[in-house]
């Protein structure tokens, strides 16, 4: 257990070698306790592989994984990695009961509880194998959540899902992390879908991590960019950065841009009221796939 | 440790399948009762087939006893194998040995909690036979004899025997992430098994058992000489062709070694010879392993034994025969039968072992083949990435 109680995992100078290749090369990162942080790697990155050494699946060949809570207590780290772990010829209900006995906890109303939090308190007997894949996916991440975890490990939660069953695994999520107060860390190829959750990024190139980035700093470097178009930009500037823009003019190109998000119904009417007139208005989106790509160099296929 | 036991304990319990071998371990020695039942009031030898009433003998009662409830050696084997290699290998295929890992039990807890859960669950299914098979020897008015609890006993090895097999197979489930592999592995060493149990019986003869034999075998034939029954030549002739490299084949070479370190000769030697001396008067080793016996009865077909065994089995044995003493009352009368006597038997060491050793000897060779088997898998379960 560390000392230092504002981290949920340390990853320091984890490699991991499979035979002669390596799948790891000194990773390092930290996991702010209480946030959702998503991992952001191609395919054979290294995410999966991170994600199995911190439930304790795999050993790293050097370096440690620190624990910012006691990762000996049974069901301290809940994880649903690759696949939903659940038996196919059992109902929602004995899986969890199974759940229950595996982790040593009594069993009493939090289990339909635990049931109903996911969505799946009415599947009675049916069996877990003849369930859609969300309904899987979220009876699994109701398995990795019995027992209140410290930190719940996701890989690829929403790989397969429709967008119905896109959403609610999200709001799931949210609703894990908001309410009971649980550290997730995610994995996942919808980038788009992991900018809506995640709180805090890593960014893993070839068995590394080339970038750690808060949610906030991200939408900084990046986001949403509008250049507006008007005589007057002297007078545009003081109505944007009163919106809570961050506004800029470019005597060159004689465009106002700013940065972030905005109603433009809003914008317009304060610039009507300020005198000032607004011939056209360009918006470009810097997303967290253009971060990745630009940062990896090259096409993403994460 | 205990809430894999309690998960697994669970697990079982909630198995069809475990519950359909259950039912088949209570239904097939009944079964099997019944027919022994039906063969024993059968008349085949009258004009008409019928019935008549049903007379059995304490040995005979004795003898059924053991061999419809040790079945359950043979009969259950291959059923617990697929049952082990289905309920472990599911824990792989939903992925279900992962959570346990990723909740913190350690691969030695869950291992262990494997073959623990296996071995009850297999020694449950045997006591199911075996009690079945004294309700079906019961209900059909058969009987049981337990041979004042020395069968239990041996019936006890037997399912120690019988759990060396149930960790081969929850190893083996253990170390394959997938299914099919264990499944074909475990079916085939259940079947091999049962076959070399009927075949390591023929090469159990301990090598200075027939040595033994043979020394006795040349003193007969010394007195023979001496009464010119055969000559010099004839008996070189004998001892070339029935020597002690003739009587231990190359079948002996392969199989003895394996049978002296493996358990898998225990039907055999608790079947023919096991099975008779329970039956109180008709051998003269009512507590021990002949393996003189052995030497007539599994090697006959060779001349030299044959010889002797006529002899040995068609005339009176004589107890009190003394071969120090012999004399030949009447050379024409029955051949030198004084030197084949039980007695000249009993003399050797080598001839004869108590069946109370040969449960010790059953019992340590399986605890440690259990201990070896499930090493072995414990080894490779902590090492191998199977998750």
């Amino acid at each position: 257990m560390s000392e230092n109680g504002d981290f949920i995992i340390k990853i320091n100078d984890v490699s991991k070698d499979y035979g002669k290749f390596r799948a790891l090369e000194s990773m390092s990162f930290t996991v702010p306790k209480g946030s959702i942080y998503g991992l952001v790697g191609r395919n054979g990155a290294g995410k999966t592989t991170i994600m199995r050494i911190i439930s304790g699946l795999q050993s790293p060949t050097k370096g440690t994984v620190e624990y910012g809570f006691d990762n000996k207590k049974l069901g301290n780290v809940g994880a649903l990695v690759e696949l939903p772990s659940i038996y196919s010829n059992y109902s929602a209900k004995d899986n969890l009961i199974f759940q229950y006995i595996n982790l040593g906890l009594k069993i009493d109303g939090s289990l339909d509880e635990n049931l109903r939090f996911v969505g799946l308190g009415n599947t009675g007997s049916k069996r877990a194998g003849k369930f859609s894949l969300g309904m899987r996916q979220r009876l699994g991440i109701a398995m990795a959540m019995c027992g209140n975890p410290e930190v719940l490990i996701l890989d690829e939660p929403i790989n397969g899902l429709d967008p119905q069953g896109i959403i609610q695994i999200r709001d799931l999520l949210i609703k894990l992390n908001k309410e009971k107060g649980i550290t997730i860390i995610i994995s996942s190829h919808i980038l788009s879908e992991l900018s809506k959750l995640a709180t805090d990024f890593a960014f893993i190139e070839a068995g590394k991590v080339i970038k750690e980035i808060k949610a906030e700093e991200l939408e900084n470097v990046g986001g949403l960019v509008t250049e507006f178009y008007t005589g007057t930009p002297e007078q545009l500037i003081p109505v944007l950065n009163a919106k809570g823009l961050k506004a800029a003019f470019d005597p060159e190109s004689r465009v106002v841009t700013a940065k972030g998000y905005y109603n433009l119904t809003n914008i317009v009417t304060a610039a009507s009221e300020a005198g000032v007139n607004i011939a056209r208005v360009v918006t470009r989106e810097t997303d967290l796939e253009t971060y990745f790509v630009k940062l990896v160099g090259g096409e993403s296929n994460a | 440790m205990l809430k894999l036991l309690a998960f697994e304990f669970r697990r079982i319990s909630k198995s069809i399948f475990f519950w359909i071998i259950a039912a088949i371990s209570f239904i097939w020695p009944v079964i099997t009762a019944g027919f022994y039942r039906l063969i024993l009031t059968l008349d085949l030898f009258s004009d008409e087939i019928q019935f008549v009433p049903l007379s059995v003998t304490q040995d005979q009662r004795l003898y059924y006893t053991w061999i419809i409830s040790v079945a359950f050696m043979t009969s259950l084997s291959i059923f617990v194998a697929l049952f082990t290699c289905l309920h472990v290998g599911r824990d792989y295929t939903d992925g279900i040995v992962r959570n346990k890992i990723i909740a913190g039990h350690s691969r030695t807890a869950i291992y262990f909690s494997y073959v623990i859960t296996q071995m009850c669950a297999h020694v449950v299914l045997s006591l199911i036979y075996i009690l079945s098979a004294f309700l079906g020897l019961t209900i059909t008015g058969i009987g049981v004899d337990t041979n004042h609890g020395e069968m239990l006993a041996r019936l006890g090895v037997a399912i120690v025997v019988f759990l060396v097999m149930s960790v081969t197979f929850t190893a083996l489930s253990a170390i394959f992430r997938r299914r099919a592999a264990p499944v074909i592995l475990c079916i085939l060493i259940a079947y091999v098994s049962n076959i070399a149990s009927s075949v390591f019986g023929l090469y159990s003869t301990p090598p200075q058992a027939v040595q033994d034999y043979i020394n006795i075998r040349n003193t007969k034939y010394e007195l023979m000489v001496r009464d010119e029954m055969i000559d010099e030549k004839t008996v070189k002739d004998y001892e070339a062709a029935f020597g002690k490299n003739k009587l231990l084949t190359f079948g002996w070479q392969v199989f003895y070694p394996a049978y002296l370190i493996t358990p898998i000769g225990f039907e055999s030697d608790y079947g023919a010879s096991g099975v008779t001396s329970l039956i109180g008067g008709g051998l003269e080793y009512p507590k021990e392993l002949n393996y003189a016996q052995n030497i007539f009865f599994k090697d006959e077909s060779q001349f030299d034994i044959w010889y002797h065994t006529k002899v040995f089995t068609e005339i009176e044995l004589d107890p009190e025969a003394d071969p120090e003493t012999y004399e030949i009352p009447d050379p024409s009368e029955a051949l030198y039968k004084y030197y084949m006597t039980v007695d000249n038997f009993k003399r050797v060491d080598s001839m004869h072992m108590s069946f109370s050793k040969l449960n010790l000897i059953y019992l340590g060779k399986s605890l440690a083949w259990i201990v070896v088997i499930g090493g072995w898998g414990y080894l490779i379960f902590r090492k191998k990435n199977l998750f």
